[in-house]
């Protein structure tokens, strides 16, 4: 008898841990199409975003999602506002002493855009005296300072921001991701622009996407690393990726 | 021999332990290697292969479609798959896909460029069409031209091509602005075809090289998983020979093992087990055949010999329950013996005492009138007497003399007979003892006109513990025979020792000899035989009850001596006594110059009134110590052996403590090491502790101050010697 009632409180005991489990607070920047960004009805959408919702449905929890701009966005994940964060982000090594990161979640290397035909590389001897953007504070800004020093170096707010300054002419060629490059090469105002050059090499940090978390949260950490697995095992992922590529990112 | 089995077994064991454990260590090595490595570069290979197909598609749809925008996303598209990753792991491949994008690049822009060409064209057409120009017959231009913009068909624009190329070359037409018109519209549609041209071989390079890459990629990883397996498959084919062989021999060597253990071990072992058996059932064991293992075969032989010893146990208990049974018998016969014995002892017994008790009472008997008798005859002698009554008491007196003798050697004799004789032990002085023996028989010789000679040697000693009485008896009875058959002559009695085995014991001799008639040879056994006398005449003549010497070789017989006879008829007798003595100390009374420091010393003792313990078993030996010290010693506590010593010792104070050594119970060694102990344990002060021993050697003397003595002093103890120690002693 004492036996049915131990059983049945642990059952209760589980289901109310599970009813009582919080939702999981994600947060994305919300200016990077097409991974995030704010849709017509104002809320958050995109990969990152769709990505996000699947995983919180992977690990049976709701998903809380917060729009926070780029600069501030792995200061409050320190401090706590939001369990993870999925806005496309790259694992370096300052960062990851702030934070912990999950296996990455997409591949995708980094490109110059500028005016189509206008310079036949991207090498910094062929930028050099040239002007060119990144976002402040991505890896690609960094990978300017560091490896185009004979060129100006011009860091937008974001992603959008760095664009616009291309195509008011204001700068000569913007490094980016070269999906959110793909994205903007289609728009209209994107017409007479095109890749410049090669590629990042495929194994710079700038190449891979990663989930962030707070540092110490290997739990958490593990979760997702396990939700992705299932994800792309159950064709979730593919379903997500075909709807925005037409190859596969992972 | 087992220890050889066991390590070829082991050896064998370990062998193929490495052999199967190296092997499926290499399977797993290679399997864990395939899902790492092989693995990885199958579905790197399989990525590669679906992004090539992908660019295939991305190409199909840059090359057919009519669509700039879908031609753009999907150039762009290729542009980004074409930096894909997976590419880049095989430089061919690599080369292949930069080549393909920049040729999709290419028939992008020559897509870009028709549609220019073709929109140009097209206004040409429309401005043609918008003049309204009249052509001269049959070389109106214009159904070409808008076949050719509006045909689908490839055969139809060429065919317009050719038609409008020849409509140029018609001199109708030369001049004017309509001929600069066909003109660009036919160079634009040639540069089309041209570019079509081009198109058309950028696709089919295209096209040719993606498949063939995928073709090869394909087939080289199917190779590459299949050489893998293959390798994995053969190794797991080699475990699993390999396995089955070990099994084999394993199971080969635990047959092997389970026979020679059969043979070796079991069998020994049922073996012994048989003979313990057939010991067991009673009947004689088998020898043990003998094993191959050492070990076993010594257990067996062991078995083998047990059981031949059980066997001989068994048959030696059977006779023994024989025996015993005859025993049983023989004890119930001696038991009735014992009964009818102790009846005899009884009787006999009764008899003895009734004999003893008929001595002690005729002795009594015989006495007291005898007594009177010869005390009458000499209170007669003493009243007023006429010469003839006086005659007459005389021979009365001297008759009755005779008459108690002559009682007194028959109930001697008779007690001796009845072995009722017991001698006295005493210290006797011997000197003292000859001098009275001496004495007595000096009158005789004088009177016989005899001389008389006494010798005593220098080293007979002071004392000796001996029957005071009966030696004198012994010794007057030869000097009266000696006196009695001498007529002349002397009378000689001498004394001489000679050295006893024993300490403290002598061999005594006294020899009595005489110049008188002698014995006859054939006389002398007789005369010691009861009531003979030489002969017949003797006893005429010289009178006695034939008795005395019989008595006397009786009483040296007691004494652990022996009496002989040397003589020859007519020269003379010479009888020896010869007996052992014990030496004693000193008797009582012996006129010494120590007597002096004897009585100062008692002086000093007696002011300590002191208390003595002595621990003696021997009543004699107390006797004499109690003797020595009765005049100075307050009290005197005996123990008879060690155990009373000690128990004495615990429940009362003494000054000193006199231990004899030889002791029953407990010797003089244990209760002093006791007593020590007791002063130990109770924190007493100790006792002075003087050892009597017997033995006087040097390690007594070792022996008796380790165990705690604080003195020794060795028996016989002279009572100067005691009372000295005793006095330096008592602290």
């Amino acid at each position: 008898m004492s036996r049915i009632i131990a059983v049945a409180a642990l059952f209760i005991l589980l289901t109310t841990a599970f009813a009582a489990a919080e939702p999981l607070r994600v947060a994305t920047e919300g200016a990077y199409p097409p991974f995030n960004y704010i849709d017509e009805n104002g809320e958050p959408a995109g990969f990152d975003v769709e990505m996000a919702k699947a995983i919180c449905t992977a690990l049976s929890r709701k998903c809380e999602i917060v729009v926070v701009p780029w600069n501030d966005i792995i200061t409050r994940l320190v401090k706590g506002d939001y369990d993870m964060v999925v806005a496309s982000m790259a694992k370096t090594p300052e960062r990851d002493k702030l934070i912990d990161f999950t296996d990455h979640y997409y591949r995708s290397r980094s490109n110059f855009v500028g005016e189509a035909g206008r310079f036949p590389q991207a090498t910094p001897e062929v930028l050099t005296g040239r002007t060119i953007a990144a976002q402040k504070g991505t890896v690609q800004e960094n990978y300017l300072y560091e490896h185009y020093g004979t060129s100006n170096i011009r860091s937008a707010g974001t992603t959008k921001e760095a664009f616009d300054l291309l195509v008011a002419g204001e700068v000569d060629a913007v490094l980016s991701d070269s999906l959110t490059i793909y994205e903007f090469l289609q728009t209209p105002r994107g017409r007479t622009f095109d890749f410049i050059g090669s590629a990042l090499p495929a194994s710079d940090v700038s190449s891979f996407s990663h989930i962030a978390v707070a540092e110490g949260n290997d739990e958490l950490c593990k979760q997702i690393n396990h939700a992705l697995k299932r994800l792309r095992a159950e064709g979730t992922y593919d379903r997500i990726n075909k709807k925005y590529f037409p190859f596969s990112i992972y | 021999m087992a220890t050889r089995y066991l390590a070829v077994v082991a050896t064998l064991l370990l062998l193929f332990g490495l052999i199967i454990v190296k092997s499926l260590n290499s399977i797993n090595s290679l399997s864990v290697d395939t899902r790492d490595n092989v693995l990885q570069a199958v579905s790197d290979n399989l990525r590669t292969a679906i992004n090539l197909e992908k660019l295939f598609r991305f190409a199909q749809i840059i090359y057919r479609s009519p669509d700039p925008l879908e031609r753009r996303r999907f150039m762009l598209a290729s542009h980004v798959l074409s930096q894909d990753a997976a590419f880049e792991r095989n430089q061919a491949i690599t080369d292949i896909v930069r080549k393909t994008a920049e040729q999709l690049r290419e028939i992008h822009a020559l897509r870009g460029r028709q549609t220019m060409i073709m929109r140009r064209a097209r206004v040409g057409l429309e401005t043609m069409q918008a003049e309204n120009p009249s052509f001269p017959k049959g070389v109106d231009p214009i159904p070409a031209m808008a076949r050719a913009i509006y045909t689908d068909n490839d055969t139809e624009f060429y065919e317009s091509i050719e038609q409008l190329k020849e409509l140029l070359g018609n001199p109708a037409l030369k001049g004017g602005a309509k001929q600069t018109l066909l003109r660009d519209f036919v160079e634009n549609l040639e540069t089309h075809r041209a570019q079509e041209n081009r198109l058309k071989s950028l696709w089919h390079a295209i096209s040719t090289q993606l498949d063939r890459t995928i073709g090869q990629l394909s087939i080289r990883t199917v190779q590459t998983a299949s050489e893998r397996f293959t390798v994995i498959a053969s190794k797991a084919e080699q475990a699993f020979y390999l396995g089955a062989a070990c099994f084999i021999l394993i199971s080969a060597s635990l047959v092997s093992i389970i026979f020679l253990i059969r043979r070796d071990i079991l069998r020994p072992v049922l073996n012994s087990v048989t003979i313990l058996d057939q010991v067991q059932q009673g009947k004689t064991p088998d020898a043990f055949p003998g094993a191959r293992l050492r070990e076993l075969d010594d257990i067996g032989r062991a078995v083998e010999r047990s059981a031949r010893l059980m066997r001989q146990i068994a048959e030696r208990t059977e006779e023994l329950e024989k025996t015993n049974a005859a025993l049983v018998r023989e004890i119930s016969e001696h038991r009735k013996t014992e009964r009818q014995l102790a009846a005899a002892k009884a009787s006999a017994e009764a008899a003895g005492r009734a004999k003893s008790d008929f001595l002690a009472g005729m002795s009594h008997e015989i006495r007291t009138p005898m007594n009177s008798i010869l005390g009458m005859a000499e209170l007669m002698l003493e009243t007023d007497l006429t010469k003839q009554q006086r005659r007459y008491i005389d021979t009365f007196k001297s008759s009755s003399e005779l008459l108690l003798g002559i009682l007194n050697d028959v109930l001697d004799f008779s007690k001796i007979e009845a072995g009722q004789l017991q001698l006295a032990e005493e210290t006797v002085n011997i000197r003292t003892c000859i001098e009275e023996v001496a004495n007595i028989i000096r009158d005789k010789v004088k009177k016989k006109g005899l001389a008389f000679q006494e010798f005593v040697a220098p080293d007979v000693p002071d004392a000796v513990v001996a029957d005071r009485v009966r030696l004198s008896q012994i010794l007057l009875n030869l000097l009266d025979n000696a006196v009695k058959f001498t007529e002349q002559g002397h009378v000689e009695l001498s004394i001489s020792t000679e050295p006893h085995e024993k300490d403290g014991m002598l061999n005594l001799s006294f020899a009595v000899s005489d110049t008188g008639i002698g014995i006859p040879q054939h006389m002398q056994n007789a005369i010691f035989g009861r009531f003979t006398q030489a002969d017949a005449s003797t006893t005429r003549k010289y009178g006695g009850s034939g008795l005395g010497l019989a008595i006397c070789r009786a009483l040296a017989d007691l004494m652990g001596g022996s009496l002989i006879l040397d003589s020859n008829e007519g020269e003379g007798t010479r009888v020896l006594l010869r007996a052992p003595f014990e030496i004693a100390a000193a008797p009582e009374g012996s006129k010494r110059p120590d007597k002096e420091n004897v009585k100062a010393i008692e002086a000093q003792i007696r002011k300590r009134k002191p208390t003595i313990l002595v621990a003696e078993d021997s009543d004699s030996n107390r006797g004499l110590l109690e003797l020595f010290m009765q005049n100075c010693v307050e009290r005197i506590d005996f123990a008879e052996n060690g155990v009373e010593a000690v128990a004495l010792y615990r429940t009362s104070e003494y000054d000193l403590v006199l231990m004899d050594i030889q002791m029953p119970e407990m010797d003089g060694y244990g209760a002093t090491r006791m007593i020590r102990a007791i002063e130990k344990e109770d924190r007493r002060t100790q006792t002075p502790i003087v050892a009597l021993t017997a033995n006087a050697m040097q390690d007594d003397e070792r022996r008796c101050l380790s165990v705690g003595c604080d003195f020794y002093l060795s028996k016989p103890v002279s009572k100067l010697a005691l009372l000295q120690t005793i006095r330096n002693h008592l602290g």
